[in-house]
């Protein structure tokens, strides 16, 4: 397979060679390079003569692309990744793939399509990637590890799925009664047949956007996880299709500016031939209302939000992060080497633990890092309001975000009581006011906070629900002229005491519960130099040191020291 | 049109803060709340005639749900039928199988019934009128001995003890067949051929289906030995000349070894059985298919080590069924 693909690379290259002379068609080369070390300790709080306590890895890749104009209606990009394991050599750890590939263009000047890979998004009840726990909270000289992992995985900011399929959109214009109607579809193989028992399976979206007026709009969503028949001996095949449409109403009244928008929207998974697969039917309401003054720098927002406990979205609800996953570095510890638990160093730099595909079933998530809303806002079994306030003004070097949750869960698990939920987050930075185009200092610092508190109170015989967790980040990047960074942080996560795990069988159902008491804490300190030799590269040394503590099982304590040299280049 | 679309806009608040009136998962009441006998142990018949198809269901009930166990033991046999589960109730229809051999007989038996961290034991008794009747075609049991048109094979070594066994210890009837014996220049300590032409019959009356037959037999590893290893081999007449001709038609063999000690039931689907050479999987030599309409004989070859000296098992009710293993 991997010959097939660099058989179709080179034939673009050709491609593109031919296609020098032609004024008409244009080929562009593009791509990235990176270079990645770690250098790490491990320190156990309890003795333990069997982990290796120092680690080197890293690896070094440059991507490489090719986009060829072939004519004005069509272009081509393909990329490979040649890439090198710190110790690779002589071809073992060296590997080679395609890592994009895609055709698009224009029918008839009207009609776009997208072949191969692309990116796509919808909303975040329909297709939205979420972002992956304790990321956004991290400090610069941590973000660029973040940044490196959402890099590889296609993760942007824009909260898209890398798919792989096909995509097309067209656009039509009236004089009356509307303004305008888009049309958006898209289909991808989110899994592949086996030939034996697994069908292929594809997700399938369709938007419909209808714009009525500069006050008035509309939108209709529809997707579609479904099992491709034929494609495998099994007769059970998944179905979970999804409808929601909205309503957005926004004007500007004197210096505000409002938006009111409302959605609603259903689920319904099911399979043909279910056997003992049971159905699972539900739905989502949110509303939210947005009140702006741009002069004044203020903006608020309020939201209401229900999502039933049977709501399923595969598109907006798979996690980016597979829980379930083993780290690389250090995974086992201790005398009895015994498998090391997932933690926020981890996830900053453990590249086997993410995920790049769309999952049926609800995933594991760390009630440690976020039990509100570990599904984003399609997060099934919950229902509350938030309310956002934000302040920033031209000019003014500060910046003031607050936001409040408060919310419940649709229905009980267990008893009809529900859990009860409480979000505050405060983030505050300092910018000090500088022009991009000369070369002087300026401070940017940071502070981050947010806690969770999960409550449900029931007879004392039965387990009680009393559960908080903390995220505390603060940063401080003193940029000294436009190229020298000095980037100093702090993070930490405190999470303490009893939840209630759920326990599911086959079908996604609760089949039991399982107590769950935790207390304790993952610190992680960041310091580092980054140098930038433009917008687009740069190289940064930084050291980290985290510290996990556990107040109920000492054994698991322990320090992990890591130095990282980072070499970044766009081109 | 404005005010409608502005109602719409608020329609969602009408939904604000309900909370189903049920709840996922079950009633943490019943896994974790206090814990009381709502329903005694009972059972539904005093006696029961396993023979006729009877069957005696016990009940019982508790406020949460909890690990029970349910003990029935033969007073006169020893048998016992253990039944564990986690729920809170019990509901178990006893058909006369039996958990631990041997087998249970006309006699009357105990039943007992535990909760996990709990203190109270409750009990009971019923009499087995007859034990269960188990169908299938029966190879042997051994009450009538050693079956003459069998073809034995034993070795010339020491201590060879390859013959009926009626020691007590027996878990269906009064006897088995045990075999045993020290052999230091083979790995072959004794055989026994088993040919369908010992029923009078060419094949043995089984089904074509392969899925749908199982061979199953009580077998014994006494807790002193654990070198043995019993070698079966099932021998196809793929042409249908009458008879298994070796190297161009099916024989598919099994090692049964190790294990725990004592009886044990061996229940193999007959489709699950591989064609092995030298204990190594391999392709078989006719059509590769299992007939189990075209055995023609069964062996049972008693093997070990050379260097491992003494060794010996005992097998009893040999057995093919249709459908479903054997359920003794």
């Amino acid at each position: 397979m991997r010959q097939y693909w660099i058989f179709i690379w080179v034939c673009l290259i050709s491609l593109g060679s031919w296609a020098q002379p032609n004024t008409q068609k244009k080929v562009t080369f593009f791509g990235a390079a990176r270079a990645q070390f770690y250098s790490d300790a491990y320190e156990p709080a309890v003795a333990d003569t069997v982990t290796a306590a120092k680690l080197n890895s890293g690896n070094v890749l440059a991507d490489l692309g090719m986009k060829v104009q072939a004519n004005k209606q069509m272009e081509i990009l393909a990329m490979v990744r040649v890439r090198n394991d710190y110790g690779g050599f002589w071809g073992s750890g060296v590997s080679f793939d395609v890592r994009q590939l895609y055709v698009r263009g224009l029918v008839a000047n009207r009609v776009r399509y997208h072949l191969g890979d692309f990116n796509y998004k919808m909303s975040p009840y329909t297709l939205w990637n979420n972002d992956q726990e304790l990321m956004p909270f991290a400090p610069t000289g941590l973000q660029q590890q973040w940044g490196v992992l959402n890099y590889d995985h296609f993760y942007n900011n824009d909260h898209s799925w890398r798919q792989q399929g096909a995509a097309g959109d067209v656009t039509f214009l009236f004089a009356n009664v509307l303004e305008s109607l888009s049309l958006k579809t898209m289909t991808s193989r989110i899994r592949s047949t086996d030939f034996g028992n697994t069908p292929d399976r594809l997700f399938s979206g369709i938007t419909a956007d209808i714009m009525v007026n500069k006050h008035w709009s509309a939108d209709v969503l529809y997707t579609n996880t479904y099992d491709l028949k034929g494609t495998s001996n099994n007769a059970t095949l998944l179905r979970i299709p999804v409808v929601t449409s909205s309503l957005l109403y926004r004007n500007d009244i004197g210096a505000s500016h409002v938006e009111l928008k409302a959605e609603k929207g259903w689920s319904h998974l099911y399979h043909d031939q279910p056997g003992e697969l049971k159905d699972k039917r539900g739905q989502f309401v949110h509303a939210v209302a947005n009140w702006a003054r741009p002069d004044q720098g203020w903006s608020m927002q309020w939201a209401w939000n229900r999502v039933d406990a049977g709501f399923r979205s595969p598109g907006a609800q798979t996690k980016r992060v597979l829980f379930g996953g083993v780290p690389t570095a250090f995974e086992r510890t201790g005398n009895d080497q015994v498998l090391r638990t997932i933690n926020g160093m981890d996830l900053m730099r453990e590249s086997s633990l993410y995920n790049m595909q769309l999952q049926t079933q609800l995933m594991d998530y760390r009630m440690e890092y976020d039990n509100i809303t570990p599904y984003g806002a399609a997060t099934p079994n919950r229902q509350g309001m938030d309310f956002h306030l934000n302040w920033k003004r031209k000019n003014n070097p500060l910046t003031v975000d607050l936001k409040y949750y408060q919310g419940q869960e649709t229905r009980g698990e267990g008893t009809l009581v529900a859990r009860k939920f409480q979000r505050q987050t405060v983030r505050l930075t300092y910018e000090t006011p500088h022009e991009k185009s000369q070369e002087k200092f300026f401070v940017v610092a940071n502070v981050q906070y947010r806690n969770d508190q999960t409550r449900r109170t029931l007879p004392d015989v039965l387990p009680q629900v009393n559960w908080n967790n903390q995220v505390l980040s603060t940063a401080l990047d003193l940029h000294w002229n436009n190229r020298w960074i000095t980037n100093i942080g702090w993070q930490s996560v405190a999470f303490k005491g009893s939840e209630v795990q759920t326990i599911r069988d086959f079908n996604g159902e609760i089949a039991n519960f399982k107590p769950y008491v935790q207390d304790g804490s993952e610190q992680m300190l960041s310091a580092g130099m980054t140098y930038q030799f433009s917008e687009q590269s740069y190289l940064s040394a930084q050291w980290n040191s985290f510290h996990r503590q556990d107040e109920i099982n000492a054994s698991t304590d322990y320090r992990w020291k890591q130095w990282t040299l980072l070499y970044v280049m766009n081109f | 049109m404005k005010k409608l679309a502005l109602f719409l806009l608020c329609l969602p608040l009408l939904q604000a803060c309900k909370v189903d009136t049920d709840f996922d998962g079950p009633d943490l009441n019943d896994l974790y709340g206090p814990y009381a006998l709502t329903e005694g142990l009972s059972s539904s018949r005093d006696s029961v005639d396993f023979s006729m198809g009877e069957s005696v269901l016990f009940t019982a009930g508790f406020s949460k749900r909890v690990d029970w166990t349910l003990s029935i033991k033969g007073l006169t046999s020893g048998a016992q039928k253990v039944q564990k589960e986690f729920g809170s109730a019990v509901g178990f229809d006893w058909k006369g199988e039996t958990t631990v051999f041997p087998m249970f007989r006309s006699e009357w038996c105990a039943v007992e019934l535990t909760v996990e961290n709990q203190a109270d034991t409750l009990r009971d008794t019923v009499y087995v009128v007859a034990p269960k009747v188990n169908n299938g075609f029966l190879l042997s049991d051994f009450e009538m001995g050693l079956n003459p048109s069998w073809q034995s094979f034993i070795q010339s070594g020491q201590n060879m003890s390859f013959g009926l066994l009626n020691n007590g210890d027996i878990p269906q009837g009064q006897r088995a067949y045990r075999m045993g014996g020290t052999v230091t220049w083979d790995w072959l300590i004794g055989m026994i051929d088993i040919p369908a032409s010992a029923y009078g019959q060419t094949y043995y009356p089984l089904s074509s289906n392969a899925n749908n037959v199982y061979f199953n037999m009580l077998m014994n590893k006494p807790a002193d030995y654990d070198n043995g290893v019993l070698l079966l081999r099932f021998m196809e007449d793929d042409n249908e000349d009458g008879s298994f001709t070796s190297g161009s038609e099916d024989m598919y063999a099994v090692e049964i070894k190790g294990g725990p000690d004592g009886w044990r039931l061996v229940s193999l689907k007959y489709n699950d059985i591989k064609s092995l050479v030298n204990g190594v999987e391999s392709a078989p030599d006719g059509n590769g298919i299992h007939e189990p309409n075209k055995l023609v004989q069964v062996s049972m070859l008693f093997l070990a080590n050379p260097a491992s000296g003494y060794s010996e098992t005992a097998i009893d009710y040999v057995m093919f069924t249709e459908g479903s293993p054997l359920q003794p």
